[in-house]
């Protein structure tokens, strides 16, 4: 009997003192600053005062003024608005990218598929502040191939520097390319694993492309397909690099909403907006307590994800 | 009884995360808000506020600690003076008059006068008084007894940064004792702020006056009050030297001065435009945007449109009384002459730098509106060209674009390693040497702001440095205050939002002002 209750504790005892090594390490190098991140959001920081005891608005704590200034700042909700719009157009367009190459470099009937697919994976491997900036060259109004493509289509001058849906559409392409070779990969894994004798029997009753695509294919491969859709949603909610070297988020417009008129970039994603304000502005409590608010949509956001997808089933049980 | 250790450890660890977790964030948010009033006991905000914000003004009052000049050496500052008013423009450069040209040796003659009073030291060839401690250090640093390491920090681009390693090495011929460090650091502003922080920075830095104000009130940088008598300071163009001072302190020593100017190619101009409507006909003639071909090239963001807002009495932001002037009728009538009588020549759908740069290398613009930075380029690309001071409108609207001094600051760090003395000794032989500033204006076109180099007659023989030299003479110097960081944004945004046809000048400009306005009281 004696022995029963050490089996129990014991083994809890030295866990702990084996996982110490990776808390600390997880303390130093993730909590500190995430903390310090939250605790600036309370505050005034502003790159003049951030280390300086001696400026003349010197740090100190400001309670939730910063959240109140978030909530009156037109930016803020264009800001918003225009990400879940950029989320709510990129990720069908990876999706169908990805998913449709990756059908077609399956197929029997292309010849020299294994290399094709192989270049196909050539976003992924360059690297991509490169690739963004070749983008920008072909999106050169004055010199850009595709720019004049546009132009020569819709019979007006194309700039992702002067108007806002140009700019917007760019980014939309841009992110497809960069993102498809995830979409491209992860739908090719999920595809050979669908049981050839599967198919076989649908060909049997008769069932055409479309239906052995819907009805047989897609439910096979859904999981894995959830799931990259999943990360790859995040990642345009997170878009940051693809605007800031297109056209650092521009054009800029006088935005009149709810809270008042206000200059915007019309094209400033969250992340992007939050790096305006923290390194444009200097704006360093302003910035935390607006990440801070992002951090909860991106939790939501993904939370609510997860349980339309059912990716938790399975999970913890 | 059911043995899971798992779940009796997932339980402990939570409630250790957890509580760990508060403890952090309690201990984040409790040196956040300590660190400003490190006296204060109590974490209360509004208590804490006075107390912190007098001590700035009181250290400011005491200024001007040893500059002690002596009564000889005030025997030179009018011999310099009445030089000075020999040219045209009470606030800058001599190049607009040739008489000067004969009094080249004036000051290394005048300062020569004054060597009883106190030791000299010789930089090129000009002879300037200093203080006794930097003759010392100097004396050992050309014996070599001393060995410091001095650390400095550029941004350049690397032709640049090839030219400047070339001037430190003929200073560490000279004075074998120190040696020079050369980084070239890109984002250096972000970069030496963090770096001071961790006490690992550089002990001097360049880059354009404007960052002073931030620098000081972010207790970055040290003045240079101390190290400099009146026989250095006569050697700069005072408006030069204007630039450094803030809050009654001389924070950085300039070497080298930048403006825009209005750069056109000989093929096409033969003539240097003297009027606007002379501009202007050149501009109509070469424009024909079917062919690809355009009137003028011309950035469009605050700082270089500010010419034409000068020209009507318009400004941003006024560094001594703190006033904002974005929506000020000037302001606004400057903005609008440019878009009236400029924009239409311009290529109009990418008016960044790359783009514009390109239309005028291209020969597809006859001239080009841009500062000493961009003339290698165009050199490289076989252009022959001339640089002339924008043209005045009328005689009551001259453009006056602002300007940037660039300043060697020293960085607190120098003083608390002990390395001042040599890094004040390299700045001092770097900003005074007249073979220093010839060099560097022949090599890679650096305008000096060295009276002696500036008068010389080398100097004078390279037409682009004496062009942006004459343009210099036509400038506002960069406001340095900090709140500057919050006006350039929402004017960039104004220009941005009226040239894309967002909306009218008026509304653009009047919103910038109430937004800068909120931001500057908040």
């Amino acid at each position: 009997m004696s022995k029963k209750p050490k089996q129990i504790i014991f083994p809890v005892k030295v866990a702990l003192i084996l996982i110490f090594p990776s808390i600390f390490l997880f303390l130093f190098f993730n909590l500190w600053p995430i903390a310090y991140s939250i605790s600036l959001a309370f505050t005034n920081a502003n790159n003049i005062n951030i280390f300086n005891p001696k400026a003349e608005n010197p740090l100190r704590f400001i309670g939730l003024e910063n959240f109140y200034k978030l909530f009156h700042d037109a930016g803020f909700y264009y800001s918003l608005y225009k990400t879940l719009l950029f989320v709510a157009t990129s990720v069908p367009l990876k999706l169908a990218v990805g998913v449709m190459l990756a059908f077609l470099f399956t197929s029997p009937l292309i010849a020299g598929r294994r290399i094709m697919r192989g270049l196909l994976l050539a976003p992924w491997a360059l690297p991509v502040i490169m690739s963004i900036m070749v983008w920008r060259g072909l999106f050169d109004p004055s010199s850009g191939p595709i720019a004049g493509l546009f132009a020569a289509l819709t019979g007006r001058d194309f700039s992702i520097y002067r108007h806002e849906w140009d700019a917007y559409l760019a980014y939309n392409i841009v992110e497809m390319w960069l993102a498809y070779p995830f979409i491209m990969t992860v739908t090719l894994g999920a595809i050979t694993g669908v049981p050839r004798e599967v198919i076989e029997a649908s060909l049997i009753d008769g069932a055409g492309w479309w239906s052995r695509f819907r009805h047989i294919i897609l439910p096979q491969i859904s999981r894995p397909l959830w799931f990259a859709t999943i990360l790859t949603s995040g990642a345009s909610l997170q878009a940051f690099l693809v605007p800031m070297l297109l056209n650092d988020g521009g054009p800029v417009k006088i935005v009149s909403t709810f809270v008042g008129k206000a200059f915007v970039r019309v094209n400033d994603m969250l992340m992007l907006f939050g790096y305006h304000r923290a390194f444009m502005d200097g704006e360093y409590g302003y910035a935390a307590a607006f990440y801070l608010i992002v951090v909860l949509i991106l939790a939501v956001y993904m939370y609510v994800w997860f349980r339309i997808s059912g990716m938790y089933k399975g999970v913890g049980e | 009884m059911v043995f899971s250790p798992t779940k009796a450890l997932s339980k402990t660890a939570t409630i250790t995360a957890i509580v760990i977790i508060i403890i952090v964030i309690v201990a984040a948010a409790y040196f956040a808000t300590q660190k400003p009033a490190p006296t204060t006991t109590t974490t209360t905000p509004t208590t804490s506020t006075p107390t912190t914000t007098s001590s700035p003004t009181t250290t400011t009052t005491t200024s001007t600690p040893t500059t002690t000049p002596s009564t000889t050496t005030t025997k030179t500052t009018p011999t310099t003076t009445t030089k000075t008013t020999t040219t045209t423009t009470p606030t800058t450069t001599s190049p607009t008059t040739t008489t000067t040209q004969t009094t080249t040796t004036t000051p290394t003659t005048t300062t020569t006068t004054t060597t009883p009073a106190g030791p000299t030291l010789k930089f090129g060839n000009v002879e300037v008084q200093v203080t006794p401690e930097i003759k010392e250090f100097a004396e050992k640093a050309k014996k070599g007894e001393v060995h410091v390491t001095v650390e400095i920090w550029v941004s350049v681009m690397p032709f640049e940064e090839t030219i400047l390693k070339n001037v430190t090495e003929m200073f560490m011929k000279e004075y074998p004792g120190i040696t020079i460090k050369l980084v070239n650091t890109p984002q250096m502003k972000e970069k030496f702020k963090a770096a001071v922080i961790v006490g690992k920075g550089p002990d001097l830095l360049t880059w354009a006056h404007d960052w002073t104000g931030e620098f000081v009130e972010a207790d970055l940088i040290v003045p240079f009050d101390e190290y400099l008598t009146d026989s250095i300071k006569s050697i700069y163009l005072p408006a030069a030297l204007s630039a450094a001072e803030y809050k009654g302190h001389i924070w950085g020593l300039p070497w080298a001065s930048e403006t825009v100017a209005l750069v056109c190619n000989t093929e096409m101009v033969s003539e240097p435009p003297k009027t606007f409507d002379e501009l202007k006909s050149i501009m109509e003639k070469y424009y024909n945007p079917d062919q690809g071909k355009y009137g003028i090239s011309h950035q469009v963001d605050p700082y270089f449109v500010s010419a034409w807002i000068h020209a009507f009495g318009g400004f941003y932001y006024n560094d001594t009384t703190g006033q904002v002037g974005v929506g000020s009728p000037g302001t606004i009538e400057g903005f609008k002459f440019f878009l009236d009588n400029i924009a239409p020549y311009m290529y109009r759908d990418d008016v960044g730098h790359e783009t514009q740069l390109k239309l005028f290398i291209e020969k597809d613009t006859p001239c080009i509106v841009t500062g000493p930075w961009d003339i290698p380029k165009i050199k490289e690309a076989g252009i022959k060209f001339f640089v002339t001071p924008l043209p005045k409108i009328d005689d009551q609207h001259i453009p006056k674009p602002y300007s940037g001094i660039k300043l060697w600051w020293m960085s607190k760090l120098a003083k608390e390693r002990g390395t001042d003395k040599a890094a004040v000794l390299f700045v001092l032989w770097f900003t005074l040497n007249d073979e220093v500033a010839k060099y560097l204006a022949k090599t890679a076109g650096f305008v000096p702001v060295n009276k002696v180099a500036l008068e010389s007659p080398e100097v004078k023989s390279i037409p682009e440095v004496y062009g942006y030299a004459k343009a210099v003479a036509n400038s506002i110097p960069m406001p340095k205050s900090p709140a500057m960081a919050k006006v350039w944004g929402p004017v960039a945004d104004a220009i941005n939002a009226v040239w894309n046809g967002q909306a009218t000048v008026e509304e653009a400009f009047q919103l910038a002002q109430q937004q800068i306005e909120e931001k500057l009281k908040g």
